[in-house]
């Protein structure tokens, strides 16, 4: 259980970022702000996400989440540590469809 | 644990040139692709890196508008790629409407008065030795 007092940078970030999800390995992801599509197709909206090591408040990685009309993640871009290009997500296994 | 790093606001120029930049992408001088290199950049900058600490009007906005640019930029590739899958030496480009949108409101930025750094700020460190007194409230050193 990770007691947020003590995660560094934590009082920050979440008054910076939309929302956050503390995850069961000890890391924190938090969503930047969470925006619609502007340009026609199955991607409605997409955000950044940051994942967080809790113990020493360090971003791990960076990625972009695209998002379908249920709110499903359909797409992830992998930024940090390595841009991994586009892997589309089928939504309904959850698994890696295509690349890009 | 005492959070030692340093605060920098935002300053004008650098909004400044975030309108010069969109002004580029105005004028087809840079593509959209170009341009959200530069904005991915800030962008962090404000989330993460030197610009994090700053909570002012401004640096919220811009961080609104960049969460924006870049995210559309990732919706358009997303739709883009839907449908032109075989041109895949090809980008797209912001619609000039998209365009206009956030250039009008980093210029509103541009024109918002920066709140300026305050000179002589009272420096503490925490093994300074000694007592600190800020008026009611007193600091004792080791």
């Amino acid at each position: 259980m990770i007691d947020l007092a003590f995660v560094p940078e934590h009082d920050r970030r979440a008054a910076t970022y939309e929302l956050f999800k503390v995850l069961d390995n000890g890391r924190i992801r938090y969503y930047g702000s969470y925006k619609l599509s502007k340009s026609a197709g199955k991607t409605v909206g997409a955000r950044l996400v940051v994942e967080v090591n809790s113990a020493s408040g360090q971003p791990l990685r960076t990625w972009y989440e695209s998002y379908d009309a249920e709110g499903r993640v359909i797409r992830v871009h992998p930024k940090t540590p390595t841009d991994l290009g586009h892997i589309e997500i089928n939504p309904n296994t959850g698994k890696e469809a295509e690349r890009w | 644990m005492v959070d030692t790093h340093s605060i920098t606001p935002i300053s004008h120029s650098v909004i400044q040139h975030t309108a010069a930049t969109l002004r580029q992408l105005v004028d087809r001088t840079l593509t959209s692709q170009q341009f959200v290199a530069m904005a991915e950049r800030l962008y962090w900058a404000l989330l993460e890196g030197e610009y994090r600490s700053d909570c002012s009007p401004q640096a919220h906005q811009l961080r609104l508008t960049l969460a924006d640019i870049t995210a559309q930029w990732e919706c358009l590739l997303g739709n883009w790629h839907e449908t032109n899958e075989s041109l895949f030496d090809q980008t797209p480009e912001f619609s000039p409407e998209w365009v206009q949108h956030w250039l009008e409101q980093i210029q509103q930025l541009e024109a918002t008065p920066m709140a300026e750094p305050a000179k002589n700020q009272p420096t503490f460190h925490i093994n300074q030795v000694g007592n600190l007194s800020t008026g009611d409230v007193t600091i004792h050193g080791d």
